[in-house]
């Protein structure tokens, strides 16, 4: 079952790095251009709304890879002095709430994203919905990486540190 | 306190303690009181979660730290070495403060201090060494004088105290130039006075002119990137996110025609980096739009305001409380979480003490930074231990003395406001 829940949160990491890269590279050749074209004399009118829902894109798509490179930022200190069994309860308890708070994020950004389908940018006559939809997206991937995560956390007797969403690979788990 | 408010505060404390990312924490607090307490819609969380981050401003972001990443690939930090090196070598104990000096100058490349820790100590914590100093005390510091990076612009940070609070990204740029000096100044004194006392070591062979020139031409490649980026937003040029667009080309074309090193492989990680460490920022902000919307409901900035007004006598006292708050929130929080967190609460109290906002503004990012080398959170102190090689317990001690000297530093710029206005005003940024 582990086995399955890490290819699922693997595919779904590279996934969302290149589409991640895509958005940054995207938005920095467009910022790149758009100050050449201005000082050109013609600026142009619409990079900017693109270059906007763009970052939306990197924000939620990119907030699924640093989940799985745990690379939020939290506060470690107090979950590193306590013993293990407790220490375990408390991630588990963490865990729960996390993708609690996500699938309710999935299920409002997706209805959110639905009701903009007849909504269209103020320059770039595109459906909103494109653009919002990287909410729910990225929402998804996460809870496919909580998911493996929880699963680890809950096999896990001893080494906690591959399956704890921050700090990287820092830190030291007291024994 | 009213149930709702004890409740988001008892949340709030042990998410946090159980280890729960702050975005999360951000985000889970508000959806709870909603569901809870309120009989308001959820999903007006999701108009938030857009929101917040639908903010022109905000790409600075990713550019700047793309703009870091490419630049750490270059080798431009040798280069910056080498002109400490010429300009402070002939002091006793000169690597400490080539080091402190070095730090001033990679401040206008990156705008991060965790870039300016990993790129400088890797060069000069290996050459401290081998002229005599102890590992903690190169190991210190490196990474008390690397949080001089996001107080010299560019800064990463003041981009995002510049998206929450509505304040000019352009005037938190100027007005981090002194700051910077003051801090570099303040571990300069410590480092020479230690320098004195333990007999450090200094150059003493003269460098070539000829040499001296070739170190000079090489450097202004590197320090070239702050020209670009303050000359071009104060010529009106470019907007501060398109100053960060063009640093990102710049350090693109001086890595490969110049430097010959930036690959194919170095370009596309450094942008899946700058993808990655945004995004953890960005997901934060995100999440506080929906915080800041039931601190709002249940008046907490106001509360918070009438409890400052009633309670504290003036705005010395006030200056003082909140640099106590700062430098706490500083060692057990990211920085730019702790931004996010209290700037909007914070910034109208003080304006109401009759503190300039730009100046409230400094003393807090300031403050903040000192925490990035303080334990128990010290990202900085995080990174230098691995380059170091001693463990982090030994750095600690060591790096103490600077960090109090950075904090006389935060608090003569907490009371002398025009070290932070000067140039602001000086620039037109501020009446």
């Amino acid at each position: 079952m582990i086995n399955i829940l890490k290819k699922a949160s693997d595919l779904t990491y590279i996934i969302a790095k290149w589409i991640m890269f895509a958005y940054v590279l995207g938005v920095t050749i467009l910022a790149i251009v758009g100050v050449f074209f201005r000082t050109m004399g013609s600026a142009l009118s619409w990079n900017e709304e693109l270059m906007r829902w763009l970052l939306i894109g990197i924000a939620y798509i990119g907030a699924s890879v640093a989940l799985k490179v745990q690379n939020h930022i939290g506060i470690e200190y107090f979950l590193l002095k306590m013993n293990k069994r407790t220490m375990k309860i408390a991630i588990i308890v963490g865990y729960i709430a996390i993708i609690v708070f996500l699938v309710i994020t999935t299920k409002y950004t997706f209805q959110t994203a639905l009701f903009a389908r007849r909504q269209y940018g103020a320059i770039l006559r595109v459906p909103m919905i494109w653009v919002k939809m990287n909410l729910p997206l990225g929402s998804i991937f996460m809870i496919v990486h909580m998911t493996y995560f929880f699963a680890g956390i809950l096999r896990e007797k001893e080494n906690f540190r591959p399956y704890m969403i921050s700090g990287g690979q820092e830190g030291e788990i007291k024994q | 306190m009213n149930a709702g408010l004890f409740f988001m505060t008892f949340v709030f404390v042990g998410a946090l303690i159980i280890g729960i990312p702050i975005a999360f924490v951000l985000g889970l607090v508000p959806l709870l009181y909603l569901i809870f307490f309120r009989g308001i819609p959820l999903v007006a969380i999701a108009s938030r979660l857009y929101g917040g981050i639908d903010n022109y401003t905000l790409l600075a972001l990713p550019f700047f730290i793309l703009a870091g990443n490419l630049m750490n690939h270059t080798g431009i930090t040798r280069d910056l070495v080498n002109l400490s090196r010429l300009l402070v070598g002939r002091v006793r104990g000169a690597l400490a403060q080539v080091n402190i000096i070095a730090s001033v100058f990679f401040a206008g490349l990156t705008g991060a201090a965790v870039a300016d820790t990993a790129a400088l100590g890797s060069i000069l914590i290996p050459a401290m060494v081998e002229e005599g100093y102890s590992r903690e005390y190169s190991a210190a510091v490196t990474c008390t004088s690397s949080i001089i990076g996001p107080i010299i612009p560019p800064s990463i940070i003041m981009v995002i105290y510049a998206s929450v609070t509505g304040e000019s990204v352009g005037a938190l740029f100027m007005g981090g130039f002194i700051p910077g000096l003051l801090i570099a100044a303040s571990l300069m004194i410590l480092a020479y006075y230690y320098a004195v006392k333990y007999n450090h070591p200094k150059r003493t062979e003269r460098i070539e002119i000829k040499e001296a020139l070739l170190i000079i031409a090489r450097s202004m490649v590197a320090l070239f990137v702050p020209v670009i980026i303050i000359g071009g937003i104060l010529s009106g040029m470019f907007t501060p996110t398109e100053a960060a667009a063009i640093a990102c080309f710049y350090a693109f074309l001086a890595g490969i025609f110049y430097y010959h090193t930036l690959t194919i492989k170095n370009i596309v990680d450094s942008l899946i980096n700058a993808g990655i460490v945004s995004a953890t920022i960005l997901f934060i902000i995100s999440t506080c739009q929906v915080f800041g919307m039931v601190l709002t409901l249940e008046r907490i900035p106001e509360h918070i305001a009438q409890v400052m007004t009633t309670v504290v006598p003036n705005k010395y006292i006030f200056l003082l409380i909140v640099n106590v708050l700062f430098f706490f929130m500083g060692m057990i929080m990211e920085t730019g979480a702790s931004v996010i967190l209290l700037a909007p609460i914070l910034l109208p109290v003080a304006t109401s003490f009759g503190i300039h906002p730009l100046h409230f503004a400094l003393v807090m990012l300031v403050n903040l930074n000192v925490g990035l080398a303080t334990p128990p959170v010290g990202v900085c102190l995080f990174t230098v231990t691995p380059i170091a090689k001693v463990p982090l317990e030994r750095i600690i001690p060591k790096a103490m003395p600077f960090v109090a000297a950075e904090m006389v530093a935060v608090l003569v710029l907490s009371y002398v406001p025009d070290l932070v206005l000067f140039l602001p005003r000086l620039t037109g940024f501020i009446d």
